[in-house]
């Protein structure tokens, strides 16, 4: 066992490095100069010059590349040329911001999720069934980023019940960034993102949850349960439940290491201050440092999450993989 | 294969959602096909209208008079108590007597572009040097020494008038006789107000101001250098004169003199009731009116070009209306789906955008399913080195967040749709690979393979001859899956503003939406294309769990 | 399926030449042109997400074009992208960007050298490669001309020269529109190019009700917060609230001595500063001559790009006396009072003279002390930032407010929503024309609109065909409609352009440049008179030379 995680953990490394220098030279050589948007500011070619190369851009580029290998290796990613800071604070600021928005909501929905798929398996053929199923593609057919301004549209302006963007109400007093989040405005401002989100995550869980309980249904055990006259809600949520969390948990896994790049159109129809803006932004303008640095750590958790399920399941199932499918979306 | 088929024709007709989603799909193909038939509009024209119109103001109270006339009124005067003349477009004069307005023939179709009335008549003039005179209830077009453009008339109680036009153009009347007058400018002038047979001004492009004394101009020093377009003046001593990014010129007393304004945007016409009140029209819609010595905006609810006006206190009539950008109507007959700001048809550019989901949708799941599955039979079969190199690459494409990557995609090869066909192409197939990889494993070690490697058939012909055939279910149910992602990712990438230009998408359509800020009010702009995303992907999520019931049997034996 | 318009267009095109085609097999035929095709032109232009207008703009002016023969095609792209090709590459046959109006641009020297004949290399400011011997004499003429009225005639006669070559055509002027709320604050300051987030409304607003604290939202955030470091606007604005400067430019951009209590101009090389008594730091030390001379020579020591504009031509900075410092300039230069002394802050020289490399701060090391009349308070990257008047500052008397909140939003719409739900006060830049009407309709907001002296153009790359032809150019520019733009695009708020020095640069503006009026009948006619021909497709043809 120890073999094989230090196995997969190297296989890890290498993967990592490899997209570190797909993404270092794709940048590199195919985005525009990140110093030619200061042209507009009235920057002489000369002066141009001073920037390019306080920025270590007038280098070459494997000089550059080496440069850079050996300070990552160092836990150093460089300074973000937009916000002339390190690129570690900025994303890690970021980072935060995105995992307090997408982690209740993902709990929710991989709590909310497979309760529902529970019921729907133990009222297999109903109405309620079907309605169930119905309604949870439904949810996630619907863009978020459509249900997210609808929402805004008619709880936000028409009745104003919630706060329309951004995650907070200003000026707030805040000692660090625990003082920030545990306030009641905070929640008042997660709550519209927070169930768009749930909305779209809880059909997932739900469905894997339904198949699976099925499936366990059909076994002995349960069959012997019944036999001795357990209560059929025993049964089904002690029992069967039980057997069938495997493959929900694993696809848990997998949607939060996607929830750590966050999900750009979210974070931009609700003004949310998070990684996956950041990033987005971050290549708009060719800050090489902070798109690089927010990439990474995006792989390295993704990378981290899948291993961890790989771990759990041994290795991969199709019924889950296959169902995980719009989990990227 | 034909019992595939035949399997696959069974589970969707036997599950109602699915088939649902077959009608569906195929209604959506139909409209893709026949989509520039289905438009009724042209998605990236610019509806305007053009008409005349009243706006009435009395009191704090506005109401609007559409289609008084087909075309613009440019000029509108008092002639009478309750009695309005108003001139515009194509010869068109509508006069408003005992409470409606009522159109009158005029021996015409030029521009008349101003009218004036005083002493119970009225005169009026326009393009190509037309004057007429109305007398009695009747028009009659009078012969004058020059065929110019005329802008601008003023008619005194006694029978004297002047007219002003193109290049410095100036027409007088006086004993019934019309003459022109030379004047020390040759800009255009595009308005005149005489207030006796020997007291006016006329004023016109670049600030333009002449000063009239009876027999001739004089140019007056301006404090702008604005166009300006018109000019009234209450008595001798107090005036106005207005022009375009909001100028307002007060004469007081022998003195022009610059006024702060209430509104930047072009201003045409003015009304004095007094020397101190006034009121002034413009374009879009714009009003203001002087109260206490300032300037203060009067919002008409309208964006419509405002043209002429007269008060008399209590009553004002403003007149108006070039064609102007039907911008943001809601749902109407004309307009199934309402416009957008720019005056677009939503309907059609909703039916435009069907052709481009379901394109994306395609091709996009089309090269995934491709890569996937060769991917997942190569890895699958030949394991060991192969299988670890494609696995590692897969990690990495799961690792790649896919709106970043797409503008990395767009910096280096600008918007397009292969951009969008790409960065979901290239994405996702690793889930497809993936799946079918298990499948192959487990397939592999099957006697049927066994066999066959036994045989001595190749690796190649093994893979495709032998095993891809029972992975063929998992891939077409893969392709469905594929195809849901690629409309949803289809639309939030042009949602992101990654979407080629000049090509609607649902999601472009929910873009633009938000960069006007339109938005938040006009709800018509935002249901429809998300409802139709919604609408395609969920049916082909109904397909794909009928789908299902072939590829995994198991899910289909209680 | 990649364009329906194109496709039909395309469509449309063959049917024409196909029946054509038959017309002139039966004899007639118009009359074959003899020279080569103009080439296709490629308008580049911003993504619609970046700047809709301009979008939209470059859409229009194909379509005339498109009437007149031409074969144009429009390229929306990344805006990095696009200034590298504008700029760096000079790889484009007509962009469409703009330049922003920034206060030292009041002065003509820089948008007149957007089209001097020396700024045409690669980076360099004229992309276009303009060249006129006449224009490039007057260009250096101006700069050395220190009457203003004299300086006055040659840049109008320049403005001349440049609008009827058409080397590039100003597409508009785009006015600033801004909304703040009027049931909270009364009495904002609007400035041209700035409209109400200027140096001024903190001073004159009034609280109507007991919200002391002035609430601006924004979607633009400082790059940095180090004065020495910092290459954005965003974050000057935000800094030169709690630093003071010698000078500052009243809202009618005229200087009035501010840290400085007198200004002398010695002669025209040399200027005294007397600077005000008994200023403080923040940090209670006081502000000497000393910190005057230190701030000057710290950034011209660390010379970095973003300022170098600001200075001229500083030889040196001497300590007169215990309240005098004396500027020696290596010549004589006419804006050093309205820029150099308005832009350059005062540092106080006790926290910035042990650091060696500004340059390479972290955001926590960076000193936030100044003295000007606000002091810093909070910066939270990306979200909020704070001041609070700096009681013991001689304007504090003043200021009627006791401080300013700044909220940052992602985008305009967050802005906009903000000061629709009154979160915000007033919004620090401008609303997009589809909020407008929306805020227009609103009670509790007021919308200010002031004219920009920056524009919008549509450059030509002389360099290549078919625009190295004058007469090409000017039927051109006939062919642009304005007009519909502003009336349409930007629903009126804005102003057809025909100079690069803006009408409302009231003294420098020459009203009396050639216009282009809208008339594509007019563009055709100077096209045949200057040559061009057109086949029977109606597509045009260059003169043969």
């Amino acid at each position: 066992m120890a073999r094989y995680i230090v196995g997969k953990l190297l296989q890890m490394l290498f993967t990592l490095w490899v997209i570190l220098t797909v993404l270092f030279f794709l940048f590199r050589l195919g985005l525009p100069d990140p110093t030619v948007a200061l042209v507009t500011d009235g920057l002489s070619p000369e002066d141009r010059a001073i920037v390019t190369e306080r920025f270590g851009l007038d280098r070459s580029l494997p000089m550059q590349y080496v440069m850079y290998l050996g300070n990552v290796l160092t836990g150093e990613f460089g300074r973000s040329f937009h916000y002339n800071a390190p690129v570690t604070a900025i994303v890690g600021e970021r980072v935060a911001n995105t995992l307090i928005l997408m982690l209740p909501a993902i709990l929710i929905s991989y709590t909310v999720g497979p309760l529902l798929g529970v019921l729907l398996a133990w009222k297999r053929g109903s109405k309620l069934e079907a309605g169930g199923i119905t309604t949870g593609l439904v949810f996630r057919s619907a863009p978020m980023f459509w249900v997210g301004m609808l929402l805004i549209m008619f709880f936000g302006i028409q009745l104003g019940w919630f706060p329309t963007s951004g995650m907070r109400t200003f000026p707030y007093e805040a000692a660090n960034f625990f003082d920030k989040i545990f306030t009641l405005d905070f929640l008042h401002h997660l709550i519209l993102p927070t169930i768009v989100i749930s909305l779209y995550y809880t059909g997932l869980p739900m469905l894997i949850m339904r198949n699976t309980m099925l499936e366990v249904m059909g076994e002995d055990f349960i069959e012997f349960a019944e036999a001795r006259g357990l209560s059929k809600a025993r049964i089904m949520y002690r029992h069967a439940a039980r057997n069938a969390l495997l493959p929900v948990v694993t696809q848990a896994a997998i949607t939060a290491g996607l929830a750590v790049g966050g999900q750009v159109v979210v974070e931009v129809v609700f003004s949310w201050p998070g990684l996956g803006l950041e990033m987005f932004n971050a290549v708009r303008t060719s800050d090489y440092p902070l798109a690089q640095a927010a990439f990474m750590l995006m792989a390295t958790i993704i990378l981290l999450l899948n291993f961890a399920a790989d771990i759990v399941y041994g290795k991969l199932d199709p019924r889950v993989s296959y169902s995980s499918q719009g989990a990227g979306v | 294969m034909r019992e595939l088929f035949l399997l696959l024709w069974r589970s969707i007709t036997e599950d109602r959602l699915a088939t649902f989603g077959v009608i569906v799909v195929v209604l959506l193909v139909t409209v893709a096909l026949f989509a520039p038939l289905l438009a009724t509009h042209d998605p990236y024209a610019m509806t305007e209208r053009v008409e005349g119109t009243a706006l009435w103001v009395r009191g704090e109270r506005v109401s609007i008079e559409e289609g008084i006339a087909a075309d613009t009124l440019y000029s509108v005067s008092a002639d009478g108590p309750e009695n309005y003349i108003a001139a515009g477009a194509g010869g068109a004069v509508v006069r408003y007597e005992e409470g409606s307005w009522s159109d009158i023939e005029t021996p015409t179709t030029e521009t008349l572009r101003a009218i004036s009335a005083a002493g119970g008549r009225s005169i009026t003039v326009g393009h190509n040097g037309t004057v007429l005179w109305y007398t009695d209830g009747e028009f009659e077009q009078v012969d004058v020494p020059s065929s110019a453009d005329l802008f601008g008339v003023s008619l005194t109680d006694d029978g004297t008038a002047l007219a002003v036009g193109e290049d410095g153009t100036v027409l007088h009347l006086d004993d019934g006789r019309w003459t022109v007058i030379e004047v020390p400018v040759a800009r255009d002038l595009t308005a005149v107000a005489l207030i006796a047979p020997d007291y006016g001004y006329a004023v016109g492009a670049r600030g333009t101001l002449l000063r009239f004394n009876g027999a001739d101009f004089e140019e007056v020093a301006s404090p702008t250098f604005r166009d300006l377009l018109n000019v009234t003046f209450y008595d001798r001593s107090a005036g106005y004169a207005v022009g375009e990014r909001g100028t307002v010129l007060r004469y007081r007393d022998g003195e022009w003199s610059e006024e702060q304004g209430a509104l930047t945007r072009t201003l045409r016409s003015i009304a004095m009731v007094s020397a101190e009140e006034v009121q002034v029209v413009g374009t879009h819609g714009d009003m203001m009116r002087r109260v206490d010595g300032t300037w203060q905006q009067v919002a008409t609810g309208y964006s419509r070009h405002f043209r002429g006006i007269t008060s008399d206190g209590e009553t004002t009539v403003v007149v108006g209306t070039d064609p102007y950008i039907n911008s943001l109507a809601r749902p109407s007959a004309d307009h199934f789906f309402g416009t957008t700001h720019n005056g677009r048809d939503i309907y059609s550019q909703v039916i435009h955008g069907s052709r481009t989901a379901l394109l994306v949708g395609f091709v996009a799941a089309v090269m995934v399913t491709v890569i996937g599955t060769n991917v997942g039979l190569f890895s699958g079969y030949l394991r060991g080195r192969t299988d670890n190199v494609l696995m590692r690459i897969v990690d990495i494409m799961y690792a790649l967040p896919l709106e970043p990557f797409a503008m990395v995609l767009v910096l280096l090869w600008r918007p397009g749709i292969h951009i969008i066909i790409l960065a979901v192409g290239l994405l996702t197939w690793r889930t497809t690979a993936r799946i079918i990889r298990s499948q192959v494993l487990s397939l592999a070690d099957r006697p049927f393979v066994k066999a066959a490697r036994i045989a001595g058939a190749s690796p190649l012909r093994i893979i495709y001859k032998h095993i891809a055939p029972n992975v063929l279910p998992l891939a077409f149910l893969q392709l469905a899956v594929a195809m849901a992602f690629a409309i949803t990712a289809e639309a939030t990438l042009s949602f992101l503003g990654l979407g080629p230009p000049r090509l609607y998408s649902w999601g472009t359509i929910l873009h633009q939406a938000r960069l006007s800020g339109a938005w938040r009010t006009a709800w018509w702009w935002v249901v429809p294309p998300g409802l139709l995303i919604m609408l395609s992907v969920v049916s082909v999520f109904f397909i794909s769990r009928a789908l299902e019931v072939i590829a995994n049997p198991r899910l289909s034996r209680r | 399926m990649t364009n329906t318009t194109s496709t039909m267009r395309t469509a449309v095109t063959v049917a024409l030449m196909l029946t054509l085609a038959a017309a002139l097999g039966f004899g007639a035929g118009a009359p074959e042109p003899e020279g080569d095709p103009v080439p296709e032109i490629t308008i580049y232009t911003t993504t619609e997400s970046y700047d809709p207008i301009r979008y939209e703009a470059a859409f229009m002016i194909q379509d005339a074009w498109e009437e007149l023969g031409f074969q144009v095609n429009v390229e929306p792209m990344e805006f990095s992208t696009l200034l590298q090709y504008f700029y760096d590459e000079q790889d484009f046959d007509a962009t469409i960007l703009g330049w922003s109006g920034r206060v030292d641009r009041l002065d003509p020297q820089h948008f007149l050298g957007t089209l001097h004949g020396e700024q045409t290399d690669l980076g360099a400011n004229n992309p276009g490669g303009y060249q006129n011997p006449e224009y490039d004499e007057l260009f250096v003429r101006q700069e050395r001309e220190f009457d203003p009225d004299t300086r006055r005639e040659i840049v109008l006669e320049m403005q001349e020269i440049a609008a009827s070559d058409a080397p590039l055509d100003v597409l508009f002027y785009r006015d600033e529109v801004v909304g703040y709320n009027n049931e909270r604050f009364e009495n904002f300051v609007a400035m041209a190019g700035e409209a109400i987030y200027n140096e001024w409304t903190p001073y004159e607003v009034t609280p109507l009700g007991d919200d002391t604290m002035l609430t601006i939202g924004t979607s633009q955030e400082p790059d940095t917060i180090n004065p020495l470091d910092s290459t954005s606007v965003w974050g000057w604005k935000f800094m030169r609230m709690y630093y003071d400067k010698l000078v500052r430019l009243t809202p009618d951009i005229e200087p009035e001595p501010w840290a400085a209590e007198d200004i002398i101009e010695v002669d025209d090389r040399t200027v005294d500063v007397v600077i005000r008594d008994g200023m403080t730091f923040h940090d209670g030390e006081p502000v000497t001559v000393d910190d005057v001379k230190f701030s000057f020579d710290y950034f011209i020591e660390n010379d970095f790009a973003y300022f170098r504009p600001f200075f001229g031509p500083i030889e040196n900075v001497e300590v007169m006396d215990s309240s005098t410092v004396r500027f020696n300039l290596t010549e004589p230069y006419s804006p050093f009072i309205t820029v150099t002394l308005s832009q350059i802050v005062i540092l106080p020289e006790h926290i910035w003279a042990d650091i060696d490399n500004p340059a390479d701060l972290t955001p926590d090391e960076i000193p936030t002390v100044g003295s000007g009349p606000f002091k810093f308070d909070t910066y939270d990257r990306g979200e909020y930032k704070a001041l609070s008047v700096f009681e013991d500052h001689f304007s504090a008397g003043d200021i009627a407010i006791d401080g300013i909140d700044y909220i940052t939003y992602a985008d305009s719409e967050g802005v906009f929503t903000g000061l629709l739900t009154g979160e915000v006060d007033m919004t620090a830049w401008r609303m997009e024309p589809g909020q407008i009407p929306i805020a227009e309709a609103e009670e509790h907001i007021s919308v200010v609109t002031v004219g920009d002296f920056g524009y919008y153009h549509l450059t030509y790359n002389l360099r290549r065909e078919p625009f190295a032809d004058r007469a090409l150019r000017r039927a051109l520019a006939h062919a642009i409609d304005r007009n519909t733009i502003i009336d349409v695009l930007l629903e009126g708020r804005g102003e057809p352009g025909y100079s690069v020095i803006a009408p409302i640069n009231t003294f420098w503006h020459n009203p009396d440049v050639e216009r282009f009026e809208y008339d594509l009948e007019t563009a055709r006619e100077l096209l045949e008179q200057a040559g061009y021909t057109w086949d029977a497709q109606g597509r045009i043809y260059a003169p043969q030379d």
